[in-house]
């Protein structure tokens, strides 16, 4: 059977059945009078429902996938089907009853089925809420179980019972002395004061739950929580389970009154319990509770996008408890959003303005400025320097998460007499250079100096190199007019490539598009040409070419940061700490690497590229492994795939692929702004940012050249001190 | 600090001083002294007198001790007393007199309703204690009331008055304020009482502290106060009327409470506004600023008003959907359908909820806080949406009557579930800026501890003032029967 129809017999015999009452209704339905209409309704549900509700749903499915991922990870419970089970039901009633629900259509309802469709709204909301509550009330059981409840100040989960459990208690003991005088004033007596005495075990332990307070405030809580009580049970609760309409009108007071009166004297009374009981409860006060606590040490190394993702995931993951003790040591004291650094080359963003301070992003982190310089594995200390002190950090956990640096050393002359773009200062002082050089040719007699001073070459095909060419490019055109013996035409941008096609990582139809844009705008770009070298007036290609210039930004080659050559690691040819698909190092317990100084396996037998985008799931990924691991749970592989890649080719154009979806042009350049103007981290960078544009579009660019020293002549000088350290 | 014999002295003076007021308007009344001395099974109002004395400085005793060392300054010992009032309206007007003189204890609405000028009473007793226990040097967090914030009380009371008569004028309900006499009195005593209500407003809470939105509760509160004092108390009587607190002649004035409590918060809402006008050029020290910018604060408040108010409006719709309140509402968009009505009210359920975002920013972080403020705003929008803009809006006489009160009874159930789930969502959301443990260092630890406490100290009593106006509320509203 399962060889020829290839499922269970079952399953072919539910279909069966399914098609035969599908037959009955067409059959049945041929037959009415409308049948016409109901063809109509039945072929416009399918297109509402699969081309506007489906979506919906879909939308708001991965709302809620994505509100309760965390609950799931900290808990293992599947939260989000305590979510869709009651939603499908109360959608499938909404669409058995959906005329009645609306009141349309009540004449035919009422003829043909006899039934007036009356209070069809009300029954279908309290079906739902009672859907919704029952689904409420086992994921609290089955969390509770997991023990992944949060607790309330002081106190962990299953002193929260033990709070419920006194106020309650303190509840019905207030309960019972107020039952006694109201008693003889209710028509049924004993019979009817008893329930009610039970029940004041509820206000008694929402009393308990909100927890101590001072003896006048325990007082006012009372009457607080007793009004509360009565308009929730006597006005609502009580006649809805008697069946009885809810009006809240002025009869239903009338005939509760006495309640009122009861549960602000019960109120009252149980506060004031409350204010006896209370403090014999095991609780301390949080600061107290969260210095006692021995926690697991965390130190990350790293305050990149893959360091900042794990530090800022170990914060929601200890939202409710302090489960571990991070420190974040940083030698900036900044997050880069490294994306838009050709944009404040090109003066378009205040530097200031794309980074964010890391006290602020992560602010339950110890946030550490300074440099790592030196790891002990054996005993499980990390040496840092910060300014002139010299700490000692000990760890249970060490994340490496130190990224790469620009690999200048590869070819003569790069370290004096080139600009790198990896760095704020780096940004700074490429847009400085470029302006002072313009300032210079203002001035400058000699056509030949004049045309080097004016000649900007980029080298790497990169996406640094590409959107830096464009950004200089665009800043040197909108400045012209304050120069006024230079013409555009004097303007030269050269970008060097060694390989066949710019933008590697996008694809040939793309990279297409970017060649011909920058050539279209007057760069020339050389490709599958090495550079020889790099001399203060000229840039050697390794064809023997010359390019006189004054300016070379370097944008070619990354290594990972050199403090992971002194980790006894495995190491990947390009010198990244080797690391298994959860993220740690193999054969060194918690020690843990991310971002670009990893090497991370993915499923395809391939490693994760060093991109920002694969640095932050690299991160999350590793702060939930650490956390998993912390908990004696196993670590999850890391799996990810690229999403897509940007890039802003300057004035309104750009290249973008996401999901195998190709964009070019103002589209792609628009979308390349607004998904970084969303991933850019904080808010306020966002508004400023988003100011910063509009300003851009209203003002001419700024010519302020505010570092006083010249930024080459820094550079070489700082190169030249770094050469005399390795050499001692 | 611990309650010691100062602190029940200072006590048993307030105590003292809230049976006088309490005394004098029992024997204003007639009849309530003799029934106190029914206890002791005589009829003689001096003795009726005497054992309310000692009751009553027995009690200021309890009160000058439980308040011993707690965080409050002059105003909110008001609003403790008020409460503590109330509860022994509750356990000794309303139970233990009866139970001492022998009668059974009735609870039910008739009894209550007979005993309205007793809760009067007791409010004016609580309020009295609590304004001599201040007075007396009580108050923890003494600020004295600067000129210039006098003046600003003045003038924003002043306003706030005007305001009052003119909306009472504009719905004919002059007479329930006591100022149906000639125009130029009726202004000029508007301008005089709210400015002097203006000035000890300002003597009560010189400088507000926190965002606006305690402020407004504040206001409501002593919107409460100044209801029982003028209209009340101090007009009818100044006209030769005699004290009208028993329930007929006080549901006549009813229609007076609703303006009132709105003049209270308007009277706040200017005297901060007012406040801030001054301060803005001269004294921007940016050591009392909060930690984030006003961006920040803004648009994150908005963002969880927004989802808190949506949870918050749902809940209230429930209310609207039992009591067939959606049509009404979707009158103001011009329409009758209940479809329109939801989308309206889901609209304003939102707004508001962004209104609260902003208001009560990081002010109802714990639970219980996130209660007491979400309530009370309920009730706040209650007496401004359900009974003042809504009709205003639909074009219906406004809805401040006894009778108006009890027509918008499902409306209020509605707000307070709305005040309730806004609130705790947003106490949920903010929760995530400031988990309970992430104080990094001791010293954040203390100054979190120490602002949470003054929290406890001050804002409970507000909270209970609102639900004492809640049940006055009721009282006032349900038709005797």
């Amino acid at each position: 059977m399962r060889a020829l129809y290839g499922a269970t017999p079952v399953h072919a015999l539910a279909h069966l059945a399914a098609l035969a009452l599908a037959g009955f209704a067409v059959l049945h339905l041929a037959q009415a009078r409308d049948a016409a209409n109901v063809l109509l309704w039945f072929v416009g549900a399918i297109v509402l429902h699969d081309f506007l509700l489906l979506p919906l749903y879909t939308v708001l499915d991965r709302v809620a996938q994505l509100g309760t991922r965390n609950l799931e990870r900290a808990s293992g419970v599947r939260v989000i089907n305590h979510l869709r089970v009651p939603a499908g039901i109360s959608l499938l009633l909404l669409l058995v009853f959906f005329p009645s629900v609306c009141g349309r259509n009540t004449r035919n309802l009422a003829g043909v089925g006899g039934v007036e469709p009356e209070g069809y709204l009300e029954r279908w909301l309290l079906a739902s809420a009672l859907l919704f509550g029952v689904s409420l009330l086992l994921l609290l059981v089955r969390l509770a179980r997991a023990g992944a409840l949060p607790s309330r100040p002081g106190a962990h989960a299953p002193r929260v019972l033990l709070w419920l459990a006194a106020g309650a208690a303190t509840g019905l003991v207030a309960g019972l002395a107020v039952g006694l005088v109201r008693a003889p004033q209710v028509a049924e007596g004993a019979t009817a004061t008893l329930p009610w005495i039970l029940l004041c075990a509820v206000p008694g332990a929402v009393i308990g739950a909100l927890g101590a307070a001072s003896a006048p405030a325990a007082l006012a809580r009372g009457l607080l929580v007793g009004l509360l009580w009565w308009a929730t049970w006597t006005l609502t609760l009580a006649p809805l389970l008697d069946g009885e309409p809810l009006t809240w009108d002025m009869d239903a007071v009338r005939a509760g009154f006495a309640d009122l009166v009861a549960s602000g004297l019960h109120g009252g009374l149980a506060g004031a319990l409350w204010v006896l009981v209370a403090p014999r409860l095991p609780a301390r006060s949080p600061a107290e509770r969260a210095a006692a606590a021995d926690l697991p040490r965390v130190v990350v190394l790293g305050g990149g996008f893959a360091g900042v993702a794990v530090a800022q995931r170990l914060e929601r993951l200890a939202r409710h408890h302090p489960r571990w003790d991070v420190t974040l040591v940083s030698e900036g004291n900044f997050l880069l959003f490294t994306p838009m650094l050709p944009e404040v080359a090109g003066g378009a963003l205040e530097a200031r303005h794309i980074a964010a301070p890391l006290r602020a992003a992560c602010p339950r982190t110890r946030v550490l400025q300074g440099r790592a310089e030196g790891i002990d594995l054996e005993a499980r200390t990390v040496a840092v320097r910060s300014g002139e002190r010299e700490l000692e950090l000990r760890f249970d956990h060490l994340v490496l998460a130190l990224g790469a640096e620009p690999s200048l050393q590869r070819v003569p002359g790069v370290v004096e007499h080139a600009l790198p773009l990896a760095s704020l200062a780096d940004a700074e002082a490429a847009r400085e250079h470029l302006l002072g050089r313009m300032q210079a040719a203002d001035l400058e007699a000699d056509p030949a100096e004049r045309a080097a001073l004016l000649t900007f070459a980029v080298v790497g095909g990169g996406f640094a190199g590409v959107e830096g060419v464009a950004e200089l490019r665009d800043l040197a055109h909108r400045v012209m007019r304050y120069f006024p013996s230079l013409e555009p035409g004097d303007l030269r941008f050269v970008l060097v490539h060694s390989g066949a096609r710019v933008l590697p990582e996008l694809g040939p139809e793309l990279a297409d598009f970017t060649l011909e844009h920058l050539r279209g705008r007057g760069v020339e770009v050389l490709l599958g040409t090495r550079v020889e070298r790099v001399r203060e007036d000229a840039l050697v290609l390794a064809t023997g070419r010359e390019i006189a210039t004054r300016t070379v930004v370097w944008t070619a080659g990354n290594r990972p940061n050199r403090l992971v050559e002194d980790v006894a690691v495995e190491r990947s040819r390009a010198g990244a700490v080797v690391v298994d698909e959860t993220l740690r190092v193999p054969g060194v317990p918690g020690l843990w690497a991310a971002g670009d100084c990893a090497s991370v396996p993915d499923h395809h037998g391939s490693t994760h590229p060093p991109t920002a985008q694969h640095a932050l799931r690299e991160g999350r990924a590793l702060a939930d492994n650490l956390a998993a691991v912390l908990a004696g749970a196993e670590p999850e592989p890391l799996r990810f795939e690229t999403l897509g890649s940007l890039a802003a080719l300057g004035h309104r154009s750009g290249v973008a692929e996401i999901r195998g979806v190709r964009f070019s042009g103002a589209l792609a350049w628009a979308m390349w702004r607004a998904i970084y103007l969303m991933k850019l981290p904080g808010l306020e960078k966002r508004v400023r940012v988003a100011l910063d544009w509009l300003l851009d579009i209203a003002f001419p660019r700024d010519i302020v050249l505010a570092r006083r020293a010249d930024p080459v002549a820094e550079r070489r000088r700082e190169a030249l001190l770094a050469e005399r350290r390795e050499t001692v | 600090v611990r309650p010691d014999a100062a602190w029940a002295r200072r006590g048993a003076a307030a105590g003292l001083a809230g049976g006088v007021v309490f005394g004098a308007a029992m024997l204003a009344l007639g009849g309530a002294l003799p029934a106190i001395a029914g206890i002791v099974r005589s009829d003689a109002t001096v003795v009726g007198l005497l054992i309310h004395a000692v009751v009553a400085t027995a009690i200021g005793v309890l009160f000058g001790l439980l308040t011993a060392g707690r965080r409050t300054g002059p105003g909110e010992l008001v609003f403790w007393g008020m409460a503590y009032g109330t509860l022994w309206w509750l356990l000794g007007g309303l139970t233990l007199l009866p139970w001492l003189r022998g009668e059974p204890v009735d609870w039910s609405l008739d009894a209550v309703q007979a005993a309205f000028p007793s809760l009067l009473g007791h409010v004016a007793y609580g309020a009295t204690a609590g304004a001599v226990l201040g007075a007396l040097g009580a108050a923890v967090v003494a600020a004295r009331a600067g000129r210039w914030s006098l003046v600003r009380g003045a003038l924003a009371g002043a306003l706030a008055g005007l305001a009052f008569t003119w909306a009472l004028a504009d719905g004919g309900l002059l007479g329930a304020a006591g100022l149906d006499g000639p125009p130029v009195v009726r202004w000029a005593l508007a301008l005089l009482l709210g400015a002097l209500a203006g000035m000890a407003y300002s003597a009560l809470y010189p400088r507000p502290r926190g965002t606006l939105g305690p402020g407004l509760v504040r206001g409501l509160s002593f919107g409460f106060l100044l209801w029982l004092a003028l209209p009340l108390t101090l007009l009818p009587v100044l006209a030769g009327d005699g004290l009208p607190w028993e329930l007929a002649e006080a549901r006549e004035r009813a229609a007076a409470l609703t303006p009132s409590l709105l003049g209270g918060v308007l009277l706040v809402a200017l005297y901060r506004t007012l406040g801030a006008l001054a301060g803005a050029g001269v004294q921007d020290d940016p050591a009392e600023l909060a930690d984030e910018g006003v961006g920040t604060r803004a648009l994150q408040g908005l963002g969880r008003g927004t989802v808190g108010g949506l949870v918050g409006g749902l809940l209230f719709t429930y209310v609207l959907v039992e009591v067939d309140g959606l049509d009404r509402i979707a009158g103001i968009a011009g329409g009758s359908s209940p479809t329109l009505g939801l989308a309206v009210h889901l609209l304003i359920a939102v707004v508001l909820g962004m209104t609260y975002g902003l208001l009560f920013r990081h002010e109802g972080g714990e639970a219980e806080a996130a209660l007491g403020w979400g309530l009370s705003y309920g009730v706040l929008w209650w007496l401004l949406g359900n009974l003042t803009l809504l009709p205003l809006l639909l074009g219906e006489p406004l809805e401040w009557t006894a009778d108006g009160l009890a027509g918008g009874f499902p409306s209020l159930i509605g707000h307070l579930a709305y005040g309730a789930g806004l609130a705790l969502v947003l106490a949920a959301l903010e929760r995530r800026d400031n988990p309970w443990w992430s104080a990094l260092t001791p010293a954040r630890a203390r100054r979190a501890e120490l602002r949470r406490m003054r929290t406890a100290d001050a804002a409970p009593g507000l909270w209970a003032v609102v639900t004492v106006l809640v049940v006055c509320v009721l009282c006032l509203a349900a038709p005797p029967g």
